[in-house]
């Protein structure tokens, strides 16, 4: 076959081998042979193992009822049940003769073994020894093969041969591991003495899993009288020395505190920080200055231990040395559980510090947060009490910086105090304190912010380290500042003042109204006087900025003489025109300041001035407070109810207000009301028609329009009553009613009642003229109209019908003059429906 | 207690053996069967007064089986599992399903005993 295999040419690797047939044949059968080779001994194999179990089986089967008979054998059966129990004695004593019964038979009581308890189990290794077969377990442990030898051990083991423990003991230092455990095991389950014994032997090391073990085994043991295990704290074998220490800990053998100190200090971390938790779990007290020894050489783990141990025994005597440990360490774990250890011993010792923001990064959040449905809602209070807080950094501040702030600022509250009386019927007086305080802190605030940001728009809100770090070299700061920016200062003053009449309205909720002027005794100066702000040119101004009535008065006059525009009002102007406002500019363009009243400081305001230039123009930014009585302020929000509500029926009552008021941004913001409603009502006629609708239409219609709506008959009615009371109007309209009436009657009529109203007329104009007084005009001033005490007849009220004659909506010309009888628009206007509805009835 | 009659139901004949042995000392006619196929067929063919199960079986589980008995069988005889599988889950079930009683192995054959007498009691 050889041969000729060789006979072919050899491979080449572009053709695909020829291999001879034959030869693929023998192989085929070569494998064939295998194949079942393989499975005949495997079907062999498995032939016999089942055999053998079902042998093994078959053995169980036949001793199982054998082993039942005698678990189950009582001395009091019958003689029947006796005399089968001997038998079967003697049947099984037949049996074990032979190996493998006697291996059968091992098995099914170690089956039975773990399936039973109580009394059967007992009787089971009772009937395990009476039938010798521990002793097979002896012959064991004589094998050469650990494995053999283990099972022997676990057999001994299991059945609780007690009389093995001899045999055993000489197993726990073997070489080889698993026989050493089983062995250990062994000992202590067997015998009481086989813990004392073990750890006193044993030279190896005990596996924590080992330990577990022999844990479980010492807990299950009945009537067992556990040794004073603190013996073997001083054993060689630092193993049994753990060992030691966790059964110490495990069954509360606080008696062995003083060999634990020693142990604290032991090379083995494991057995330090054992003896560390039985100190912890002992208190023992003694034991703190030893931990405080050995602190600092330990590992991390160790320490966190010491720390715990220390939490639970020290006292506040250690809280120095927590301190030092939680200074000195840079493990942060130690780190954290030295604090924890300090709030331990001493409850909240250590607050929260770290990623804690400061009072101040809240400051500007609050109202947002208001606005926040799901915030919770800040009060009032608190935002006082944060702004208070916030107020004694910045007082200390004002200490460190310069003692001219707080005589400047004490003067300012003195002022203040002193202009709070007068006012705030509202606000108690507590309150109104809180709120000066507040403000001068908002100021403070502000001043120093912009003094460090170089007069830049900024956050108005101040960190108190940065106003403490700040503070340190403050007054080389505040001496060093030049004023170099004058324009841009006097920009940014205005700016402040807008911006923190914001701040203050929108963040306190509170008025500043009550506010006292700055300066109040402003002694009105000549026209060439440098130093002058007037007040309503300030107004007009502040109209301008739609702040509307406030008086806003400039108390600084410093400005002026800083920037050097103190010699004439106009470079004053045109300072102001420099401002970034256009508003402002714009406002300015057109006031004429020279009939303005300039205003002088006064000694208090001297002293501000002193202060503030002092500060090197800080004080620019403080808002300048304005003054409204509550009087006035009353009266405002009257006016603006009425601005908002009111119609032409207000217009009376506006009339008498502005009859009565002196103050003259009041004066204008009545006129402003008045004419803003006689805008928006339709009906009231404008102010250039009033002549033409008083001569002709308007009146002539009205009674034409009722004349017309009536028959004959009220129409004489109705002519006799314009002959009473008629004057010129009534005689226009009968002119013309003459004219263009076909009825001969009404035109007689209306001849007679013309006639009667000449008559009268002239008789009138006679007795005018005989008392010269002069004559009622529509444009007379106010002054002039509370001396006329000329009477209005019903008809001299200028008014209209609405389209719809049923609604008689009657509309009153603006006048400016205060007449009670000409101002009840009501009553006029109830009279003349009265006396229409007369005639028509024919009254 | 004579002639009263409880199947038992598992596959652990060296165990079987032990309580059958047990079981019949003290008068009871036992019937041993090692799965659960064979319990239903039993359960079907002949009543028992008692029955005690296994958990762990071929075909059908004891809770299976004491479904079956209060389900189909309709029947509301003494059902006590005895059962290495003797965790909290098993015995809430079982109680659960109907069983009257629960041991956990290892066993005394001298309580199971007892508790058989007493569930055969309360009937």
């Amino acid at each position: 076959m050889f041969h000729k295999a060789l006979t072919y040419s050899p491979i080449t690797l572009i053709r695909a081998p020829k291999i001879h047939t034959d030869l693929l044949w023998d192989l085929v059968v070569l494998f064939i042979v295998l194949s079942v080779l393989y499975f005949v001994s495997v079907f062999y194999f498995r032939n016999k193992l089942s055999k053998a179990s079902k042998k093994l089986k078959e053995k169980k089967t036949e001793f199982s009822p054998i082993v039942s008979e005698f678990l189950f054998y009582d001395e009091t059966d019958s003689k029947t049940e006796k005399s089968n129990y001997i038998n079967l004695k003697i049947q099984i004593r037949e049996l074990l003769k032979d190996k493998y019964n006697r291996k059968v038979l091992t098995d099914v009581l170690l089956d039975l073994r773990k399936d039973v308890s109580g009394q059967t189990q007992i009787n089971l290794f009772e009937l395990y020894q009476n039938l010798e077969l521990h002793k097979d377990a002896y012959v064991k442990l004589k094998s050469w093969k650990w494995q053999i030898v283990t099972s022997g051990i676990l057999e001994l083991t299991k059945m609780q041969v007690s009389e093995s423990y001899t045999f055993l003991i000489k197993f726990i230092n073997d070489k080889r591991p698993t026989i050493r455990k089983h062995a250990e095991i062994a000992v202590v389950t067997l015998d009481d003495r086989g813990i004392s014994y073990f750890l006193d032997t044993t030279k190896y090391r005990i596996s924590e899993w080992q330990q577990l073990k022999l844990l479980d085994v010492l807990r299950n043991k009945e009537n067992f009288e556990i040794p004073k295990f603190k013996l073997w704290l001083t054993s060689k074998n630092k193993h049994v020395v753990l060992f030691a220490l966790r059964l110490i800990k495990y069954y509360n053998q606080n008696d062995a505190t003083k060999s634990l100190i020693p142990l604290i200090k032991h090379k083995s971390n494991q057995i330090k920080q054992e003896a560390i938790n039985c100190i912890e779990e002992f208190y023992v007290e003694e034991a703190i200055d030893t931990l405080k020894l050995v602190f600092w050489k330990s590992s991390e783990d160790v320490k966190m231990s010491i720390l715990s141990a220390i939490a639970t025994i020290g006292t506040e005597n250690d809280l120095d040395f927590l301190v030092e440990i939680e200074q000195r360490v840079r493990s942060f774990a130690v780190r954290s559980k030295a604090i924890s250890t300090i709030n331990e011993i001493a409850p909240e010792t250590i607050l929260p510090s770290d990623h804690i923001e400061k009072d101040t990064a809240f400051e500007n959040t609050i109202p947002d947060i208001i606005e926040h449905e799901d915030a919770p809602e800040i009060s009032i209070s608190d935002q006082l009490q944060q702004k208070l807080e916030e107020k004694n950094v910045v007082e200390e501040v004002k200490e460190n910086n310069t003692d001219e702030i707080i005589e400047n600022h004490n003067d300012i509250l003195v002022e203040v105090e002193d202009k709070k009386d007068n006012i705030d019927e509202v606000l108690t007086e507590k309150e109104i304190e809180e709120d000066l305080e507040l403000t001068e802190v908002t100021k403070q605030e502000d001043v120093v912010e912009s003094e460090r940001e170089n007069v830049t728009e900024l956050p108005v809100e101040v960190e108190e380290e940065s106003v403490l770090e700040e503070n340190i070299n403050q007054n080389e700061v505040l001496q060093n500042i030049e004023v170099v920016a004058e324009s841009i200062a006097q920009n940014q003053k205005q700016m402040d003042i807008n911006r923190e009449e914001e701040e203050i309205n929108e963040e306190l909720k509170i008025s500043l109204d009550f506010l006292p002027l700055v300066i109040e005794e402003q002694e009105e100066k000549g026209i060439q006087e440098p130093k002058a702000v007037v007040e309503d040119e300030v107004i007009v101004e502040n109209r301008e900025l739609d702040l509307s009535f406030l008086p806003l008065v400039i108390a600084n006059t410093e400005d002026f003489v800083r920037h050097s525009v103190t010699s004439n009002p106009e470079e004053i102007t045109s300072q102001k025109v420099d401002s970034n406002e256009p508003e402002l500019q714009d406002s300015i363009d057109f006031m004429e300041l020279d009939f303005l009243p300039f205003v002088e400081n006064t000694d208090q305001n001297f002293k501000e001035e002193q202060a503030i230039q002092s500060l090197d123009n800080l004080f620019d930014f403080i808002p300048k407070p304005h003054q409204i009585s509550d009087e006035e302020s009353e009266k405002l929000l009257l006016l603006a109810d009425i601005e908002e509500f009111g119609d032409a029926r207000e217009i009376p009552l506006l009339d008498e207000y502005l009859a009565n008021e002196k103050s003259p941004f009041l004066i204008e913001r009545i006129e402003e009301i008045m004419e803003e409603i006689v805008k928006r009502t339709p009906f009231v006629i404008p102010k250039e028609k009033e002549e033409l609708i008083e001569d002709s239409s308007l009146v002539r219609g009205f009674i034409s329009e009722i004349f017309a709506n009536q028959d004959v008959e009220s129409q004489l009615i109705l002519l006799k009553e314009i002959a009473i009371v008629g004057d010129e109007k009534e005689a226009a309209f009968l002119r013309t009613l003459i004219k263009e009436t076909s009825e001969a009657v009404v035109v007689e009529k209306a001849n007679e009642a013309l006639t009667i109203i000449k008559d009268r007329l002239s008789i009138e104009a006679q007795n005018t003229n005989l008392n010269e007084e002069p004559p009622v005009t529509q444009e007379v001033d106010l002054s002039e109209d509370e001396k006329s005490e000329e009477t209005d007849s019903m008809f001299d009220v200028n008014f209209e019908l609405s389209p719809n004659t049923e609604d008689i909506d009657i509309t009153l010309k603006t006048e400016k003059k205060k007449d009670n009888k000409s101002t009840s628009f009501g009553s006029q206007l109830s009279e003349i429906s009265k006396r229409i509805k007369d005639i028509l009835n024919g009254q | 207690m004579l002639n009263k009659k409880i199947l038992l139901a598992d596959d652990d004949e060296l165990f079987a053996s032990l309580l059958i042995f047990r079981l019949k000392k003290a008068g009871f006619q036992v019937t041993h069967v090692t799965d659960g196929k064979q319990a239903k067929e039993h359960l079907v063919d002949n009543l028992p007064d008692i029955v005690v199960f296994d958990i762990m079986m071929p075909y059908f589980s004891g809770i299976e089986l004491i479904d079956h008995v209060r389900n189909e069988v309709k029947s509301n005889i003494p059902i006590i599992i005895v059962s290495s599988a003797g965790n909290e889950e098993n015995v809430l079930n079982a109680l659960e399903m109907g069983a009257n009683d629960f041991m956990s192995k290892p066993v005394s054959p001298s309580e199971l005993l007892v508790r058989v007498t007493r569930e055969l009691k309360k009937m």
